[in-house]
């Protein structure tokens, strides 16, 4: 490394350097007949123009320009959408719809090792007969209709490691029910549409269908053990 | 309010500093980098980037000496034409003969005070003798030399690093055998 004293004795060295070496380049008359072309000129202007600014260090490469171009439009997007009352509106009505619209039933589990037992309920209303049965190796899924065309969905989930259902609960009535046991429900009416969600040891049913609520709770309830 | 008030100030004497360099300078660079490039195109390209080196120089420092302003801008303005030169020979093929060695920067150095200082800087390869230069005469950081060099920070360490211990051990040579 350099002592304090040879970096002194180079600096002087340096501007001596300097001087011989701008004794042999042209002078400035000698230089005037120098031209530059209009572009390079007009970029030069521009250049100097943008140096000017207090934020040039910002913008000075192409990369910067374009990341500050696209933050201004979308502060400008962000600022038009609060600012314009229609624009607004809809933006507010729109989350405000989605966290309204629905609903998460979570479902813990007990015993996550309980093997999956499927089952079907005890008591059908009348005028039902089964159409479909579709069974996994976590699922049940059946299917009753009536002469009316009227149809009853039940089904039946194993619930391992809890289960999270989400429902359309918009312009829906819903309430709590016990059935049999002290076993809680999820009551729910939409459309004509009615449905009940709970669970029973390891499992979660769900009935759904256009039937009366006395006879969704006798379904429910023959399931019950 | 102070800060606000300091700061339009140091803008205000950057404007007047990149300006005056422009309008001062603008021919030498131009001098210097068509002797290199040996294209006005080219060197008018130079020119701009080293205009732009020169913005960012400006705006850490603030140099008032005209021959080390001077000074500086010729070595930048050599590298930035050297190293697009590099640059161009990388994408077309350009006749030999068209290309002549570094301007001459060492002539007449042996009637000066500081001869043997000079003439161990000669003996140094081109690329030592800059990076000295713009570390020990214009007090440039490792970072501000890597921009104006286009290299890495890390090569530009290493340069500066074996410059400083080839000069030391050429001068120090140079001493014993005198002594």
């Amino acid at each position: 490394m350099l002592t304090q004293n040879e970096i002194l004795l180079l600096k002087q060295a340096f501007d001596e350097k300097d001087r011989i070496y701008f004794s042999s380049l042209p002078s400035r008359d000698e230089l005037l007949d120098i031209s530059f072309s209009p572009k390079f000129e007009r970029r030069m202007q521009r250049l100097l123009l943008r140096a000017q600014k207090v934020y040039y260090p910002m913008i000075n490469t192409l990369a910067k320009r374009v990341a500050c171009f696209i933050l201004s439009v979308v502060a400008l997007l962000s600022i038009t959408t609060m600012s314009v009352e229609a624009l607004r509106e809809p933006f507010f009505q729109f989350v405000v719809k989605t966290y309204e619209t629905f609903a998460d039933l979570f479902f813990p589990t007990n015993d996550e090792t309980a093997p999956f037992i499927p089952c079907s309920p005890g008591y059908i209303p009348p005028g039902y007969k089964q159409i479909s049965h579709d069974q996994g190796i976590t699922y049940v899924r059946i299917t009753y209709r009536n002469s009316e065309g009227k149809e009853i969905t039940y089904s039946q989930m194993h619930n391992t490691g809890g289960t999270t259902s989400t429902i359309d609960i918009q312009e829906a009535y819903f309430e709590k029910l016990m059935l049999t046991n002290d076993t809680e429900a999820i009551y729910m009416e939409k459309k004509g549409t009615r449905l009940i969600y709970f669970k029973n040891e390891n499992n979660i049913f769900k009935i759904m269908g256009q039937l009366p609520k006395e006879e969704l709770v006798a379904m429910a309830n023959s399931l019950i053990k | 309010m102070l800060a606000f008030y300091l700061s339009i100030l140091d803008t205000a004497e950057e404007k007047s500093l990149i300006t005056h360099i422009y309008t001062e300078y603008k021919p030498l660079m131009m001098h210097i980098a068509r002797s290199i490039l040996k294209d006005e195109h080219l060197a008018e390209d130079a020119v701009h980037d080293t205009m732009l080196k020169i913005i960012e120089w400006a705006r850490s420092h603030h140099e008032t000496d005209p021959q080390r302003i001077k000074s500086l801008v010729c070595l930048v303005t050599k590298r930035t034409a050297l190293n697009n030169r590099k640059y161009e020979w990388r994408r077309r093929t350009v006749n030999i003969d068209d290309l002549t060695d570094q301007p001459a920067m060492w002539d007449n150095y042996e009637h000066s005070t500081y001869s043997d200082l000079l003439s161990i800087l000669a003996l140094l390869p081109y690329n030592y003798q800059e990076i000295l230069q713009l570390s020990v005469q214009h007090e440039l950081s490792t970072k501000e030399i890597a921009k104006v060099l286009g290299l890495s920070h890390s090569n530009a360490s290493k340069r500066l690093q074996r410059a400083k211990q080839a000069f030391g051990e050429k001068w120090r040579a140079q001493n014993a055998d005198t002594e």
